[in-house]
Formats: C-alpha cells, structure tokens, sequence
C-alpha cells in the first residue's frame, strides 16, 4: 500500500489499517520527513475543520467546568464514604470493647454486665443528609428483626433517636415502635416504611408509603396526627386506629375513637371505632411514559447535583427522590450527551410533594438538533400551593424559550424534540424548602 | 487554582491544548475527552507546576500523559501508537496552526471559496457521523477516492489559511 493511501485511511479511521500496514505508515514517516510533515499538516487542518463543522466541541470550555464540577462532587462523595466506613470502624471498636469489657466484668464482678450492656446499646450515630438540620421527633423501640434508615442503609439500634423526615424501613421479620412524645405510639409492622415530621405543638406529619402501622394516642392531643399514603390522609385527635398501605388500595381501621379520612379524589370521611375501610388505588392517569427522566433502565444519565453552592443537595428516599433547594436558582439536572428522540411526547410530568408555600419552580430542557449552534434552552414553571403529593402535568406548549442561553448565540429555532440533552428542575423563589418528587418522566397522552 | 484561574487558563491555553493532542494523532472523537481531563487535572493540581515551568508546558505534559495511556488501553498497536505520537510530536509543521478564532474564522471564509459539492462533502464527513465508504456510495465514489479529496481539499484549505495568515 502507498504510504499516501495508507495515510489517507489512518486519517479516516485510526483502526483502519491492520498492523503491517500501520508500521509500514509508520515507518514511512519517520524516514521521510517530508511525508511527516504532510500528515500534522493534515492533522492540523483536521481538527480545525471538525471545531468548525461539530457544534458539540464549541461547548469544550463548559465541559471543563462541569468536570471541576463532578470532580469536586466525587471528591465529596468519596470523603462521605471514608466518614462513614471511619464511623463504621469505630462503632465496630466500639462494640468489640463492649464485648472484652462484658467478658471482663463476668470473670470479675456481675455488675460489668450492666457496663457491657449499656456500651453495647447505644445509639448508633445516624447519617444525617447533607445541608438538612433535622430535630428528633422521637425514639425507637426495635423489637424484632431490624430497622433501616432507609436513605444511608444504617441500622438503627433500639433506643436511637428518629430525625424529622428519616425514613425508617423494617426487615421482614422485623418489628418496632415508635415513641412520638405525648403518649403517642406508633407500631411498625414487618416490611413498613415510615417517616415522620413534626412535633406536639406543630402537630406530626408521618408518611407511610409502605406496610401497615398501629396509631396508639387514645388521649387528647394538642396537635393534629397525620398518616399519610399514597390514597388518603387519616387526621386524628384521639384514638387507636391502624393504616394499612400497599400498591392495591390503603385500609383504615379504627378500634378507640374516630377519625377523619380524606382521600385523593376530594371525598371526606369520617370512620367511627369498629370499622374498617379500604379505599382503592385511584386509576392512573391516561399517559404513557416516553422517557424516565433520570431513571436506570432509561440508560446512563449524568446527574448534576449535590456540588456547589447552587446545586440541590438530592437524596433517594425510598421511592421518591427527595431535593433540598437551598436558595434561589437552586437547580439539579440529568443529563444525556448523547441526546434523547422524544418527538413523540406531549411533555414532562412529574408526582410532587410540595410545601404548599408558592415556590414557584421550573421545569427546563435543552436541545442539541441544530449541530455547530449549540443547545437552546426551554422552560415552564408551575407553583407549589398544595401541600403534599400531586401530580405536575407540563405539556411542550407551556415551553418557551429562556433569555438567557447557556451556548453562545444558540440557533433559535423553537423546541427541537429530536435531539434533547438536558433536563433540569429548579427553584426560581428566594428562600430555601424540601421537596419530594418521583416518576419525572417525558409522557404521551393517549388517545 | 479558583474558577476565575481556570477561565483565564482555558481562554489561553485551551485551543492549543486541542490542538496539540490532534498533532499526536489522537483521533477527533477523543481529542475533546482527554483535553478535557487533563484540564481538569491541572485544576486540582496546579500548585504541582514548578514556576520554572510554563503553564501551557505543563498541561501538555499532563494531555500528552493522558493521549499515551488511552493508547495503551487500547491493546492492539499501543506500542506503535506511541512511538508515531512521539515522533509526531517532534516533527515540524511547515507553518504551526493553533486553531483559535481567528484561524477558525479565516477557515471559515476558505471554506466559502469552496465549490458546493466540495463544501457538502466536507460537511457531511464532519458534521455527521458518515465515513468516507458512505459518502462515496451517496455520490458514486469509493471510499478511497473520497479519503484521497478529503486529503487534497485539507491541503488546499490549509493553503488558504497560511496564505491570509502571512498577508495579516
């Protein structure tokens, strides 16, 4: 092969050509210095033509940012992890202590058990999300299996204190109560997963996305009790009732007292002691689902988050992902480099559990169809006024185009759907709150 | 290094850094990855640099050792692959071309003195991801006639360019 042809295929594709004929190029160049000469000649022109030609390389010195970014984020990360595999070490000492001191004080005097004991039930330090000061709401009692945090995967010992918001999962074969304070308990049954917020004078607010918990405030309250699923809300100032929550329907049963239910549609019941009532899964709205913003089986996303003063700081809970905005213009986004088809879509939606406190908040996407332009950006708002769980429904017409652009001078040739690179969700109010959200999805509606 | 550093050091440095890896050889699809990295590593390493040593040197250094392990990880041809990027390196260009604005802006017009279907052609190797193969059954060429124009319009572009350089 010519050396000119070789070149002109090694060129082209840098596998082209099989081992003989890339050390025959090779060699080539090295003795001819004028053949050389015209392969960085080329070389130059090549990556000069291809900055002209591939929008996607104009955006090299954004990417560099994003890569301090990321850096800096996994650098945080890995810090998380040496913390908590130090925590960890320690606790494992801890315990190892416990168990040479019990061993210590049975050979010496009986009362070391009591020391041992008290060593070995300690409360174990919990992982706290970062950027969230969270107040104890009360104090678990574990009394069979185990109970998770169900965000950090830590096992919370009996007698630990429980954080507003923690969620609380319980193994198997496991059950728990839960000391709320005031007289109240709350029984945690096998596979339950459970969080609660607040406190006696602001009332509790427990969510319970899963299994079945038992309600003991048979006394007057101060505050209103809260038990949340994903169907109804059970209000209560005084019984003894159970609440039962699973993917077909949520059961309310009341023993002592009564409460008042309501539900997703709107309808308000009272349930007196002695009865039981089930109130089936609301049936889903008529959309399929395009695209999982952010999810696994919707392939690699880059999420941006957790980093920098206006990164969100996002924690998986459970089934929702739960996001501290913590300013104005606090944002997290998912990001595909390689682009997502969603022609066919009617736009994005998502289930939100907000504060109910105005917020206003932005949904904003970013094409990349117009190659050598770079993205333009798109976005919708809607407004957090309902505390709890809805659904945020925002068809591509609700769009428009932002002012400020992240490119330089991007095409502006409206939404292009072909070829979308960027999701992201933002908070557009001052102040800071936490919200939940789950099942952000690009959807179609169907006919 | 804080993030005003970083701006400047990318507004100087980053076209050439670009530009250096593709004069090694390492192919288009990877230039921007490695530039990139390697970046990103000085950020976080910049008080590593011996003042003695010039902040453009220095980032080379570091992409050059990025561009040598992307070619070992690639296995087959790694040692031959290093040893063309070394003497690539060291040979010289009849005139050097770091592709910064103005460079990019007088290829531009070069490009405009171009036919159309030199222009399309062109386009469509650099813009999409067709290879000379597909370009050529598009137009009735082989693939290896369209490696060998792509040859000769980078030539005559790069002509172009020198040209309008040395008469600024």
């Amino acid at each position: 092969m010519k050396p000119h042809v070789a070149m002109a295929m090694w060129l082209d594709d840098r596998e082209a050509l099989d081992d003989e004929a890339f050390a025959a190029l090779v060699a080539a160049c090295e003795n001819d210095p004028a053949l050389s000469r015209q392969l960085a000649a080329q070389l130059q022109i090549d990556n000069a033509l291809s900055l002209v030609f591939d929008g996607a390389r104009s955006d090299f010195a954004n990417r560099v940012r994003k890569g301090v970014t990321l850096r800096s984020s996994q650098r945080l990360f890995a810090g998380r992890v040496k913390e908590r595999v130090r925590r960890r070490r320690q606790r494992s000492r801890g315990v190892q202590v416990g168990v040479v001191l019990a061993i210590a004080a049975m050979l010496v005097v009986g009362i070391g058990l009591v020391t041992a004991g008290a060593l070995m039930s300690s409360p174990r330090p919990v992982m706290q999300p970062p950027g969230l000061v969270l107040a104890s709401v009360g104090q678990l009692r574990v009394q069979a299996g185990t109970v998770l945090d169900a965000v950090t995967q830590v096992t919370l010992s009996d007698g630990a204190a429980v954080l507003e918001g923690q969620s609380l999962a319980v193994s198997p074969n496991g059950a728990a109560v839960l000391e709320l304070g005031s007289g109240i308990t709350v029984a945690l049954s096998a596979d339950c997963r459970l969080s609660v917020s607040g406190d006696a004078e602001r009332g509790w607010w427990s969510r319970l996305s899963a299994g079945s918990v038992d309600v003991d405030c048979q006394h007057k309250l101060s505050a209103a009790l809260h038990v949340e699923t994903s169907e109804v809300l059970v209000s209560v100032l005084g019984t003894r009732f159970t609440v039962n929550a699973n993917a077909d329907a949520s059961t309310v049963a009341v023993r002592s007292g009564k409460v008042r239910v309501d539900d997703r549609r709107g309808r308000s019941e009272v349930v007196p002691a002695g009865q039981r009532v089930v109130f089936a899964t609301q049936q889903k709205s008529a959309v399929s689902t395009v695209l999982a913003i952010g999810a696994e089986d919707s392939g690699p996303w880059t999420r941006w988050a957790n980093s920098g003063d206006l990164m969100a700081v996002v924690v998986d809970d459970g089934d929702a992902i739960r996001v501290d905005f913590q300013r104005f213009g606090s944002w997290l986004s998912f990001e595909k480099r390689a682009g997502c088809d969603i022609a066919q879509s009617d736009g994005l939606m998502l289930e939100w559990e907000g504060l109910g406190d105005g917020t206003v908040y932005v949904m904003e996407i970013c094409d990349s169809a117009t190659r050598g332009k770079g993205g333009e950006r798109f976005m919708a708002s809607f407004v957090d006024d309902t505390p709890g769980w809805r659904s945020v429904q925002l068809p591509w017409s609700h769009f428009a185009r932002r002012d400020w652009q992240e490119a330089a001078n991007p095409a502006d040739d409206g939404l292009q759907r072909t070829r979308v690179t960027m999701f992201a969700l933002w908070r557009t109010s001052p102040g800071s709150g936490t919200v939940r959200y789950r099942n952000w999805r690009v959807y179609r509606a169907q006919p | 290094m804080d993030d005003v550093a970083l701006e400047r050091c990318l507004q100087q440095h980053g076209d050439a850094v670009r530009s250096y890896l593709c004069g090694m050889g390492v192919a288009l699809d990877m230039v921007d990855d490695l530039a990139q990295e390697a970046f990103v590593d000085y950020y976080f390493q910049a008080d590593r640099r011996p003042e003695e040593v010039a902040e453009l040197v220095w980032i080379k250094g570091i992409a050059r050792n990025k561009a040598r392990g992307l070619f070992r990880s690639r296995g087959r041809q790694a040692a031959l692959r290093e040893r063309f990027a070394r003497h690539l390196e060291h040979t010289a260009c009849p005139s050097a071309l770091v592709a910064d604005d103005s460079m990019l802006d007088q290829l531009v017009r070069c490009l405009d003195r171009l036919s159309s279907d030199e222009r399309e052609v062109l386009e469509r190797y650099y813009t999409g991801d067709e290879g000379a193969a597909s370009i050529g059954a598009s137009i009735g060429r082989s693939a290896a006639a369209v490696r060998m124009a792509m040859m000769r319009l980078r030539d005559q572009l790069r002509r172009c360019v020198t040209a309008a350089g040395q008469q600024t």
